[in-house]
């Protein structure tokens, strides 16, 4: 048994005292709150504009969203046309695959008659 | 360890003691700010996005209307008379409509565009060729994934005015659903065709002014300027409506705030109590010579050591929530959205300002309610407070 002379919580090169695990938790917490701000801050500030979408919006000169995260249930619910059947639901319930992918590669048992 | 003060170790040893109590107190300060900060980062992120998007969009819209619906406008009488307005710098004839598709209703848009405009979608859209007859190109969202499993697999049945069946030869990535998602492109006869549509009519106008604030003054020039009567939409108009929109459902969701503030009140109680129950511990380290300042410094670390972090990660967690990809929950629960969150656009000093007030109306009331019974106990006497506590 090694007891660190000058303190009575040191055995084995040990600590024992709660105050020396405290200042390490201490040091972590702090250190994580830090990171955090840190990384929050610098996605904030630093995020990539994605003009993307506004590009697509420009080149159809689009004058309304068309998600459904809009709220609105319809692009132009003033220009549609009669036989539209609006009793649809109004969101779109979409499932996010691949859809491309097996629109144009067809499984091979399926045939359109 | 030296060059960490003294008081906020006691004040972690403290923690420590009860870890289980620390870490619940904490997430549930944490689910406060989380819950109350995603339902106005989310109203806000639409807002601005609505804004952002709205810019690249045309400044008015001229549409035909005869007694109260409107009616196709003949394309180069219209346009002759939109480019004679001064301030006008183009006048693009649209042929869309808004019809019934294989799952619910969809927005048609007939081909040929403008060749600038080609060049753009081409690039953007990651197209390599234009539908042609008989030929479509679909957003995202026009097909559900049951559709795509069909025997009738990549033909979509339009019912506009006329009905046509069209092969879908490619679907527009979903990254860009916020303008395409319920858009089907196609060639300009088929649009014509399922609208019924003569040559040389369009559905509308999108006209785009020199000076974006001018749009508003040359309203009148532009009315005077068509020989027919005319409804025109400004992008102010449309802008106003998406934000009065989102308005309206932001409303609606504060009221989610509502229990949010119950559970703070809890657990600013449960802070009070737990400070205020800690007499005993007060009267000792006083006893042993703890200054008042001490004592309330110790009280204060204490509840800070909760507050700051549970509130930092919320803030983190929230932001992530909404502005994050690929996360889908919050929609659903604010919003009703059934797939995907769209790519919202960050507004940062409005992001920011919100996360920061969520976090500071949470966790000041907290600390005030630690701060009021550490200076009671503080500059009570210390026999008082050891006799009261240990009888």
């Amino acid at each position: 048994l090694n007891i660190t002379a000058g303190s009575n919580s040191v055995i084995n090169n040990r600590s024992y005292d709660r105050l020396d695990f405290s200042g390490k938790l201490f040091i972590v917490l702090f250190g994580a709150i830090i990171l955090c701000l840190l990384i929050l801050i610098t996605d904030i500030h630093f995020r990539p504009a994605d003009d993307l979408t506004g590009q697509v919006i420009q080149a159809l000169d689009l004058t309304n969203l068309s998600i459904i995260g809009s709220g609105k249930p319809l692009r132009h619910p003033e220009g549609v046309i009669t036989p539209v059947n609006l009793n649809f639901s109004p969101y779109f319930s979409c499932f996010m695959i691949n859809s491309e992918y097996l629109i144009l590669n067809p499984p091979k048992t399926q045939r359109n008659n | 360890m030296r060059y960490i003060p003294s008081v906020w170790l006691w004040a972690v040893r403290d923690l420590i003691r009860r870890p289980f109590e620390s870490i619940l107190l904490a997430f549930s300060l944490s689910s406060v700010i989380i819950i109350a900060s995603i339902a106005l980062l989310l109203c806000q992120g639409i807002s601005t996005t609505a804004e952002k998007l709205l810019e690249y969009g045309p400044s008015v819209v001229a549409r035909r209307v005869v007694s109260g619906h409107w009616v196709p406008v003949p394309v180069e009488e219209a346009v002759k008379a939109a480019v004679s307005v001064p301030g006008v710098i183009s006048a693009t004839p649209r042929i869309w409509g808004v019809i019934n598709g294989p799952e619910a209703p969809v927005t048609i848009i007939g081909y040929p565009l403008l060749n600038e405009n080609e060049e753009l979608l081409k690039n953007h859209l990651e197209l390599d060729k234009f539908p042609s007859r008989g030929k479509a190109i679909i957003g995202s969202g026009v097909l559900s994934a049951p559709s795509i499993a069909d025997s009738n697999i990549g033909l979509v049945l339009l019912n506009g005015l006329r009905e046509l069946k069209v092969q879908v030869i490619k679907v527009l990535p979903a990254k860009s659903s916020m303008a395409v998602h319920d858009i089907i492109l196609l060639d300009e006869n088929d649009a014509r065709y399922i609208l019924e549509l003569e040559k040389g009519f369009a559905s509308d106008l999108a006209i785009r002014v020199f000076h974006e604030q001018e749009a508003d003054a040359i309203l009148q020039d532009l009315v005077d300027a068509f020989p027919w009567p005319v409804s025109l939409v400004t992008k102010n108009e449309t802008l106003k409506m998406y934000t009065a929109s989102t308005a309206r459902r932001a409303g609606l969701i504060y009221l989610i705030l509502v229990p949010s503030l119950l559970a703070l009140a809890l657990i600013v109680a449960v802070g009070f109590k737990g400070t205020r129950g800690k007499m005993y511990e007060a009267g000792l380290l006083k006893a042993l010579g703890w200054t008042t300042k001490d004592i309330v410094g110790f009280f204060m670390c204490r509840a800070s050591l909760i507050a700051f972090p549970a509130s930092i990660f919320g803030m983190a967690v929230a932001y992530a929530l909404v502005y994050f990809p690929g996360i889908s929950w919050p929609g659903q629960l604010f919003f009703g959205w059934q797939s995907n969150a769209p790519g919202l656009y960050l507004n940062p000093a409005g992001s920011l300002l919100i996360l920061l007030q969520v976090a500071a109306g949470v966790i000041v009331p907290y600390l005030v309610s630690n701060l009021w019974p550490a200076i009671e106990n503080a500059t009570t006497d210390p026999h008082q407070l050891l006799q009261e506590e240990g009888g």
